[in-house]
C-alpha cells in the first residue's frame, strides 16, 4: 500500500479521479493499493496527519509527498522534478537534519519552510539551501524515516516565490498541476517489478529466505566486481548433498564468500590447525570472536585420570609462542 | 566545479579569495558574514558533491593548529596538523571525511598569517616538530588556486628544525615547481596499485600521473614521503604492490625518499556505516570486518598484520637496508 499525501485537496484531484478513491476518514481516501492523505498546509500539520495514518496503518509500505512548489534559484517553471534532499528552516534558522528520498535518480533539493514565501529577501535568505521551496515534505519525511519507509517527493514547479506569487492563479490551475503530477507518479512506476526480476535470477533446485536472497545478490554483485565466477562443479557437488535446499543455500553462500575472501579462510584453517589438541580430545575452545588477541577459553570434562593425561597431552601439544605469532601475522 | 562560492564579508577583498573568485567565474558568488552560519548548518548528503559542490571562504577562528593522535607519524618527534581547509573535492570510498562533516561542501580559509604565527608557538629549536597539511584536505589538490605555498616556503626556510607535511593524492605540483626545494618541507603521496586507484579513489589523479609528479620532485631534490595507506586486501596483493613498488623506486631519488608509511584500511565505527551506505556494492566491503579495541573497523588483527609484515618486508628490499618504514595507526 502507498501513502499518497497532498497539503491541499486540488492538488490531489486527479490522483481522485484516476484511482477512484473511497473516502475512509477525514482527509484520507482509499482503494486497494493507494491511500491519498490531505495534510493541511505547513510543517505541523503535515507531520501530525501523516504519524496519524502510519501508526494506524502498518500496511503502508512506501510514502509519496506530492504538490506545488515555489522556484528560488533558477529551476525551470512548469515542470515536475523528483526531489533528492529535503531541508527545513523555522524563519528564524536552518533545522539540522534533512532527509533524502529513495529515488536515486533525483538531484534537486527542497527546503521546507515555516511560511509561505512572500517577498524577495526571504527568497534570498532560503536560497542559500535549496533551490526549491514547499511547506511540507520535510514534515512527510521525517515521519517516513521514523517508520523506516521509503520516501518520495513530486513537486510541481509552479511559480518564483517572491512578492509576484499570485496564490489565486495557482488554486485555480490546480486541477492541471494535478495532472501533471499524476503523469509524473505513473511514469516513475512503469519501471520492471524488481522482485519477478530477482527470482528468475536465482539458482534453481534451493530454497532462499528473504535474508539469504538479500545475501545471494549482494554476494553475486561483489563477485561480479572481483571478476571472479562460482565454479559450476563446485555448484554441482552442493546439488548432490543430501540435505535440505535451504542447507543447501547455506552451503552455496559459504562458498561465494570463501571465494570473495580467501584470508578469512586460511586464517580460519590456521586456527583449526592450533586448537587441534584440544578439539581433538573433545574439549570446547573459545577464541576471540573478534581475532584481535591470542586469550583462549578452553572448556573440558575431567571424569577420570585419562581425562586428566588426555588435556596434560593436549596442552603439551599446544604451541602458544606459534599461537601468538599467528596473532602477529606470522602464517 | 562550484556552483555557488560563499565569501566572509571580512575576507573578501585579500588576495588569496580574489584569486579564488578569479579562477571560477562561472560560480555564483555570495557574500555572508560567517562560514559557520551557513557550512554544516543542516545536513547535506555527502554523494551531492557529484553534481552539487560549493565551496566556502573564510577566516578560521579558534585554534588552529592541533596536536596530531598518536602513532601519527614518525616517531621521536611532536606531530600536529593545522586547519586550512575542510573536504575534498576528490572522492576516495574508504575517506573519513564522508562522516566526519555535516556537508561535503569545501571550506578554504584564507588566514594564513595566521596559522603561522600560531605555528611560532609549537616551533622549538631543540626538537623535531612536524606540521601537517591535510588532515581534513588533500594539501595541492587546489594549490594552484588557493596559491598559498609560497607564504609557508619562507616561513619554514626560517624555522628549518620544524617540518611541514603536505599529503597528496592529486598531481598538482605546478604550484611548487617555482619554489626552492628546502629539507624541512615534504611533499607526500598516497598511494596505491593501478586497480585500487581506479576502483576506489574517484576523481583524483591517476597512479601515472601520481608516480610522474613524484619522480619531477625528486629530481629537483624536492623531500618525498610516501603513504602506502589505506592497503585494501585483495586476494594477489602482495603481487601489485611489489609492481607498484618497483615502479616508485623507478621514479625516485633515494636520498630524497625522506620517510615511507605503511596502513591498513581502518574506518571509525561511524563512517564505515557511511561508507556502507554511500557504496553498498564497493568492494572494499566484500571482506570481513571487525571492531577492534579502539573502536575502529578493521580487518582482524593476524590479517591486517599479516599484509603489513608483507608490504614492509617488500619494501625494505628497495630500501638497501635503511628502515625509512613505519606503520601508520598500528601499535
Amino acid at each position: 500500500m502507498k501513502l499518497l499525501t497532498f497539503a491541499h485537496r486540488a492538488e490531489a484531484q486527479a490522483f481522485h479521479d484516476k484511482f477512484d478513491l473511497k473516502s475512509c476518514g477525514e482527509n484520507l481516501f482509499l482503494n486497494q493499493d493507494f491511500m491519498l492523505l490531505v495534510t493541511g498546509e505547513g510543517l505541523f500539520e503535515a507531520m501530525s496527519e501523516c504519524m496519524k495514518v502510519l501508526t494506524l496503518h502498518p500496511e503502508i509500505s512506501e510514502v509519496y509527498n506530492l504538490g506545488i512548489v515555489g522556484n528560488l534559484g533558477s529551476q525551470k517553471l512548469d515542470e515536475v522534478a523528483s526531489i533528492r534532499s529535503v531541508y527545513a528552516h523555522d524563519s528564524s534558522s536552518p533545522l539540522f537534519k534533512s532527509f533524502t528520498t529513495s529515488d536515486p535518480s533525483a538531484s534537486i533539493d527542497l527546503l521546507s519552510f515555516s511560511q509561505r514565501v512572500k517577498d524577495s529577501q526571504t527568497k534570498e535568505k532560503l536560497a542559500l539551501f535549496a533551490p526549491l521551496v514547499d511547506r511540507e515534505a520535510w514534515a512527510i519525511g521525517f515521519v517516513a524515516n521514523r517508520f523506516k519507509r521509503p520516501f518520495y517527493v513530486f513537486k510541481y514547479i509552479s511559480d518564483d516565490a517572491d512578492e509576484n506569487t499570485q496564490c489565486h492563479f495557482i488554486k485555480d490551475s490546480a486541477f492541471l498541476y494535478s495532472q501533471k503530477l499524476l503523469s509524473f507518479f505513473l511514469n516513475f512506476h512503469s519501471g520492471p517489478q524488481n522482485e519477478e526480476e530477482e527470482e528468475r535470477q536465482l539458482p534453481e533446485g534451493l530454497y532462499f529466505t528473504r535474508a539469504q536472497k538479500l545475501l545471494y545478490f549482494k554476494y553475486q554483485n561483489l563477485l561480479e566486481t572481483l571478476g571472479k565466477e562460482i565454479p559450476s562443479e563446485e555448484i554441482k557437488k552442493i546439488m548432490l548433498l543430501d540435505i535440505t535446499p535451504k542447507q543447501k543455500t547455506g552451503q552455496l553462500l559459504n562458498l561465494m564468500k570463501e571465494l570473495i575472501n580467501p584470508m578469512t579462510s586460511i586464517m580460519q584453517e590456521e586456527l583449526g590447525k592450533f586448537l587441534k589438541p584440544f578439539t581433538q580430545i573433545g574439549a570446547q575452545v573459545k577464541t576471540d570472536n573478534e581475532l584481535e588477541s591470542s586469550e583462549l577459553l578452553i572448556q573440558y570434562k575431567i571424569r577420570n585420570q585419562s581425562d586428566i593425561d588426555r588435556l596434560k597431552r593436549g596442552l603439551e601439544l599446544f604451541d602458544i609462542k606459534q599461537f601468538e605469532r599467528f596473532f602477529e601475522g606470522e602464517f | 566545479m562550484f556552483q555557488t562560492i560563499y565569501i566572509e564579508h571580512e575576507v573578501e577583498s585579500l588576495p588569496y579569495t580574489q584569486n579564488i573568485i578569479q579562477h571560477f567565474k562561472n560560480a555564483q558568488i555570495k557574500t555572508i558574514d560567517k562560514v559557520e552560519d551557513y557550512w554544516g548548518r543542516v545536513k547535506k548528503p555527502y554523494l551531492q558533491k557529484r553534481d552539487n559542490l560549493n565551496l566556502y571562504v573564510g577566516r578560521k577562528k579558534g585554534q588552529l593548529i592541533k596536536k596530531a593522535p598518536d602513532a601519527y607519524g614518525t616517531k621521536n618527534a611532536e606531530h600536529y596538523y593545522f586547519i586550512h581547509a575542510y573536504n575534498c573535492i576528490y572522492e576516495c570510498e574508504y575517506c573519513y571525511l564522508q562522516g566526519y562533516f555535516h556537508t561535503p561542501d569545501i571550506v578554504l580559509y584564507v588566514n594564513h598569517e595566521e596559522i603561522r604565527n600560531e605555528m611560532l608557538q609549537f616551533i622549538d629549536e631543540d626538537k623535531e616538530v612536524w606540521f601537517h597539511a591535510g588532515e581534513f584536505s588533500d594539501s595541492l589538490a587546489l594549490s594552484h588556486i588557493t596559491n598559498e605555498w609560497r607564504d609557508y616556503w619562507l616561513f619554514f626556510q626560517n624555522h628549518p628544525k620544524a617540518k611541514l607535511e603536505l599529503r597528496t593524492k592529486s598531481s598538482n605540483i605546478k604550484p611548487l615547481l617555482d619554489l626552492p626545494p628546502i629539507s624541512n618541507i615534504i611533499i607526500t603521496f598516497s598511494l596505491s596499485p593501478e586497480q585500487e586507484v581506479k576502483k576506489f579513489d574517484h576523481k583524483t589523479a591517476s597512479l601515472k600521473a601520481r608516480l610522474k609528479a613524484i619522480q619531477e620532485l625528486s629530481q629537483r631534490g624536492f623531500q618525498i614521503g610516501l603513504h602506502f595507506d589505506p592497503v585494501i586486501y585483495s586476494e594477489d596483493y602482495l603481487a601489485r604492490y611489489r609492481l607498484l613498488f618497483q615502479d616508485v623506486f623507478q621514479n625516485l631519488e633515494e636520498e630524497n625518499l625522506n620517510y615511507i608509511s605503511l596502513g591498513v584500511v581502518r574506518f571509525p565505527e561511524k563512517i564505515y556505516h557511511q561508507v556502507q551506505k554511500n557504496y553498498p556494492q564497493s568492494q572494499l566491503l566484500a571482506q570481513e570486518f571487525i571492531v577492534s579495541k579502539d573502536g575502529k573497523v578493521r580487518y582482524p588483527k593476524p590479517m591486517r598484520m599479516k599484509i603489513l609484515n608483507d608490504l614492509k618486508k617488500e619494501l625494505l628490499t628497495f630500501l638497501n637496508g635503511q628502515n625509512k618504514v613505519y606503520l601508520c595507526m598500528e601499535d
